[in-house]
């Protein structure tokens, strides 16, 4: 294949790292008509300055919920934080998001925290153009004229690659296509210079070639304004291309956390060889059957007291179904929470 | 895309109907029907109105303390029972011709229902097939059904509708024949909108691929759709039914004078109202009663019914 | 590549959508979904049909199976021409050849049963009665066939996961015994671990049955992975078809190459040290096709000669076809 060519391991750089995000524990829970679902069970993870972390899960893992959580995104009722912490470290304070009042959240979303959303057809408001959008999120987080804050709108599109920057101000959402859209809502997210972006599924809904576009737009602000940027996805080439650490998801809870290259060099959860192994290799010639994962995904109705992953996996012994795996340390950075792996010292050689 | 199952449960349903026709016996569906009256009170109201309603139609000769026809001169206008000069024998008082209103309310009430449900019957019966065919296949079929049913609709109702009546004269069963055939084009159309919306669903191309024609396409897949927002249709229709017989009897147009009907009873007090006004009063309250019972009814099964009502989490 | 013999046969396909815009109606807008695509499918072999949204490829899949009427062109099936068949001749072709379709939730009528689902094609054709013993031993077996559990039958769709709700489907295209299926994005709906379940069972059916796939997606490691020869489509119009391997190994197309480089790769090693090549703009609208090519307004090879001529699908080398005036210049492939 002509163009790609592997040049070699990717440069370690002496960053300071400070965290920006930390969050503890947090249990999020939905109580419906049709009963209780259990969509986060005790999530901890850290976010640091300027690194990009790729969360990956399937549907039902609860990915969206926990980052939603962080924001007061999620309507209560029938949502409910029912306990956790998130240490946000702002431009002004250190504080914890899940205690902010309504109005401090709406001070910080679009602020210090910008979110880009999947589908930004329906995000967008379709009657308000698309400058107005852009200048509406500057005026409200940061004091500046409306004059300065036109200016910086035309700014922000030139940057986000969108020509012609005077008439679009003036478009409408319905004449742009599905990848300009989504540029918008990317300037509408780092408009304040936030310090962290969440990105849910940003790319899902866009064909392959705008998302390579969409992509390359974000790796070129997280190297400039040196975001944070938490990118919430299901497609792991995408993470490869773009994460510097992952944290993979199941039930509700992390199965496995470690920086890029080490997840994929070694990935250590059966959940994480699964996924792996359920993947169709571009770049592999020949038929290697593909491995999946037996069973089906998790019901989050039930309240479970074991390794959510349990039914699914083939290393599975009789802990696994009596107790809960925490995550615990394999390698510097690299967390696992599987009894199989951690207590058992079991290999992916084994079987 | 990823999978959009509501986060793993296996409970979910999409809509009312479909979540009652998966039960699997009587007293779970029941149970279902009961938890989402409570979930939404108004509905609850709604539905007690129009059970007392229907029980007073179908009880009337117990519950009523005299005959609604029963004319007695000698005790015409008589006020309510806790006025001066009324009496527990009459509750509510008499007409000027000196029936009891009480017992006229209760007998009202079975005119009203009768009415309400056959008009809506004839209504969902002939604007139902017509909206199905015009909707299904479209095209010139189409334009042609839907230009017709919007010159009927263009039309001023109640003129109309109190046109004909003059013209056919003052019966049941004219009211009947006239509410059933002018309100089967807004039948028709909902009709049509619902079928143009299913139309579109995946069974339906599925069915067409494994060879279906279209009876059977309409029978399995299309009308079994049709019936949620067709009986919440019904109810705001069997609502305003039971209004206009109260405003045609009000203009003298409706049933023959000597029956006793609310729209009648309003018509008698009119020139009352001043001196005497529990003539109308009464009836007139059970009209907004049942209107209003309906319409709380009719509200809560579009909640219930509405596919959109389905709540998507991630 | 095995020699395999013709099964299917389209030529020149030509699918327009009239959309009617202004108040009367009367301006009639035409979208031209497919616009004039050939290509054969072998039997037994799955052709992979890829592109980006808009490109045509669902429409060409349903045309094909005369879900949607052709607007132009001929399929050749069998020795016939079957656009030119009756309703009646067309019905009893039916069951040869089914689809499986995307959003395993909407094509399941929620409220009949499983079982009741994949019977109906059997007890529609008349084959088997309803309700008799060995309709239901004909769907137990299908239920099996595709991994469900057969005591299922009677619980409803909305019961079953996502994986499930596909395989009901898939189940309910074989019960006819067909010769040719078309997969209509039959995994895009799907979580990856499910999709890869999916896949293998299409595969091992394929091997059981002898079927032959029309196999639409937009995931292109997934269609390389499942196909023995892919066609890329771009508004309406075939970009290149060949073998799979060819077509990863030595795109010619600009449009292939382009995606080629676009779709992600689960290594960050060869993420990182990839060049990509990133094609500007948005795809064009196609009620409003381009002049000539119809890719020229994104091409990074574009001449003068795009602009005015529409290339036609050439074969370059043995069974690599490609639509583009520049292809096989510079020995038929190019670096960047």
């Amino acid at each position: 294949m002509f163009w790609i060519r592997v040049e070699g391991e990717r440069e370690n750089e002496e960053i300071v790292m400070t965290a920006v995000l930390e969050v503890h524990d947090l249990v999020t829970k939905f109580y419906t008509l049709e009963g209780i679902v259990h969509a986060v069970n005790g999530v901890s993870f850290s976010v640091n300055k300027g690194e990009i972390l790729a969360v990956v899960g399937e549907s039902g893992s609860g990915k969206s919920v926990t980052m939603k959580s962080l924001l007061g995104l999620i309507s209560s009722p029938p949502g409910k934080i029912e306990s956790g912490k998130a240490i946000f470290n702002g431009s002004n304070e250190l504080g914890d998001l899940l205690e902010y009042s309504p109005q401090q959240l709406r001070d910080i979303r679009g602020g210090d925290i910008g979110y880009v959303f999947q589908d930004p057809g329906s995000t967008l408001n379709p009657i308000m153009t698309v400058g107005e959008q852009i200048a509406e999120t500057i005026l409200r987080h940061q004091v500046v004229s409306r004059e300065e804050a036109y200016k910086k709108t035309l700014n922000l599109l030139e940057k986000v690659g969108i020509a012609d920057p005077v008439t679009r101000y003036k478009n409408y959402p319905f004449q742009f296509s599905g990848g300009m859209r989504q540029r918008v809502m990317i300037a509408i997210a780092i408009a304040c210079e936030p310090q962290m972006i969440i990105a849910d599924e940003p790319t899902t809904a866009l064909d392959v070639t705008i998302q390579a576009q969409i992509i390359d737009l974000f790796k070129k602000f997280q190297k400039e304004l040196n975001i944070a940027v938490i990118w919430i996805t299901h497609d792991l080439g995408v993470v490869a291309g773009i994460a510097d650490r992952v944290l993979v998801m199941y039930g509700g809870r992390i199965m496995e956390t470690a920086p890029v290259n080490k997840l994929y060099e070694n990935p250590t959860h059966p959940y994480t060889i699964g996924l792996l192994g359920s993947l169709p290799r571009l770049n592999e010639d020949g038929y290697k059957r593909l491995v999946g994962i037996k069973g089906v995904p998790l019901d989050a109705s039930k309240e479970i007291k074991h390794c959510p992953f349990a039914a699914r996996c083939d290393y599975a012994f009789e802990r696994c179904w009596n107790e809960i795996p925490k995550l615990a340390e394999i390698d510097p950075e690299h967390k696992v929470s599987c009894f199989y792996r951690v207590e058992k010292g079991g290999s992916q050689y084994d079987r | 895309m990823t999978d959009k199952q509501i986060t793993g449960s296996s409970k979910a349903h999409r809509n009312g109907i479909e979540a009652l026709s998966q039960k699997r016996n009587i007293s779970e569906r029941l149970r279902y029907i009961w938890k989402l009256l409570w979930n939404d009170k108004s509905g609850l109201i709604g539905l007690i109105l129009f059970l007392i309603v229907v029980f007073a139609a179908v009880f009337a000769p117990m519950i009523s303390t005299a005959d609604p026809l029963d004319q007695n001169l000698k005790i015409s206008k008589m006020p309510p029972a806790w006025h001066e000069g009324g009496s527990w024998e009459h509750p509510f008082g008499t007409d000027p011709l000196g029936r009891d209103l009480y017992s006229r309310v209760i007998y009202g009430s079975r005119v009203s229902l009768t009415v309400g449900f056959f008009g809506v019957l004839i209504a969902g019966g002939l604007g139902m097939i017509v909206g199905a065919i015009a909707g299904y296949f479209g095209g010139r079929v189409d334009d042609l059904v839907m230009g017709i049913i919007n010159m009927i609709l263009s039309l001023p109702y109640l003129l109309f509708v109190v046109f004909i009546a003059a013209v056919l004269g003052r019966s049941l069963l004219n009211i009947i024949l006239i509410f059933g055939i002018t309100d089967a084009p807004i039948f028709a159309r909902v009709t049509r909108g619902e079928v143009l919306r299913i139309k579109e669903l995946g069974y339906i191309e599925s069915a067409v691929c494994a060879g279906a024609r279209w009876p059977r396409i309409v029978f399995d897949h299309i009308l079994p759709n049709l019936i949620g927002p067709l009986i919440v249709l019904s109810t705001f229709e069997m609502s305003a039914m039971i209004f206009y017989e109260a405003g045609l009897g009000f203009l003298g147009l409706s049933v023959p004078p000597s029956v006793p009907s609310w729209g009648n009873m309003l018509s008698d007090g009119r020139l009352y109202l001043q001196q005497h006004p529990w003539i109308a009063t009464y009836a007139g309250l059970a009209i907004m009663f049942t209107s209003l019972g309906m319409n709380l009814l009719g509200d809560w099964l579009r909640d219930v019914l509405d596919p959109r009502r389905r709540r998507a989490r991630k | 590549m095995t020699d395999r013999e013709l099964f299917l046969q389209v030529e020149n396909l030509k699918k327009y959508y009239k959309t009617s815009s202004g108040i009367l109606g009367r301006k009639d807008n035409v979208v031209k979904a497919v616009d004039g695509i050939s290509f054969k499918i072998l039997k037994g072999e799955t052709l992979g049909l890829v592109g980006e949204s808009g490109c045509g490829k669902s429409t060409t899949g349903r045309t094909i199976l005369h879900l949607q009427r052709p607007t132009d062109g001929k399929i050749l099936f069998d020795g016939a021409d079957i656009t030119k068949l009756s309703s009646k001749a067309l019905r009893s072709l039916r069951p040869q050849m089914q689809m499986i379709f995307q959003d395993p939730f909407a094509t399941l009528n929620p409220r009949h049963s499983v079982g009741k689902i994949i019977a109906e094609p059997l007890v529609i054709n008349g084959i088997y009665k309803r309700g008799s013993q060995i309709l239901g031993d004909r769907v137990r077996t299908l239920m099996e066939m595709v991994g469900l559990n057969p005591s299922c039958a009677n619980r409803f769709p909305h019961e079953f996961s996502g994986g499930q709700r596909q395989r009901i489907g898939i189940a309910r295209a074989l019960s006819l015994n067909p010769s040719f299926i078309v997969c209509d994005e039959p995994i895009s709906s799907l979580d990856v671990s499910i999709q890869a379940q999916i896949v293998n069972l299409l595969f091992d059916l394929q091997e059981k049955m002898d079927l032959t796939y029309l196999f639409i997606a937009h995931d292109l490691s997934m269609v390389k992975h499942i196909s023995h020869r892919i066609a890329v489509m771009y508004l309406g119009k075939l970009m290149e078809v060949t073998d799979k391997n060819s077509l990863f190994d030595d795109p010619i197309h600009p449009y292939t190459q382009s995606l080629c480089s676009a779709v992600p790769i689960p290594n960050p090693k060869l993420e990182l040290a990839r060049t990509q090549i990133i094609l500007e703009g948005d795809p064009p609208n196609p009620s409003n096709p381009p002049k000539g090519c119809v890719f020229h307004t994104r091409c990074p090879l574009v001449k003068n000669i795009c602009k005015e001529d529409e290339p036609a699908l050439k074969e370059l080398s043995e069974d690599h076809f490609v639509a583009c005036h520049l292809a096989g210049e510079a020995g038929g492939s190019y670096i960047f």
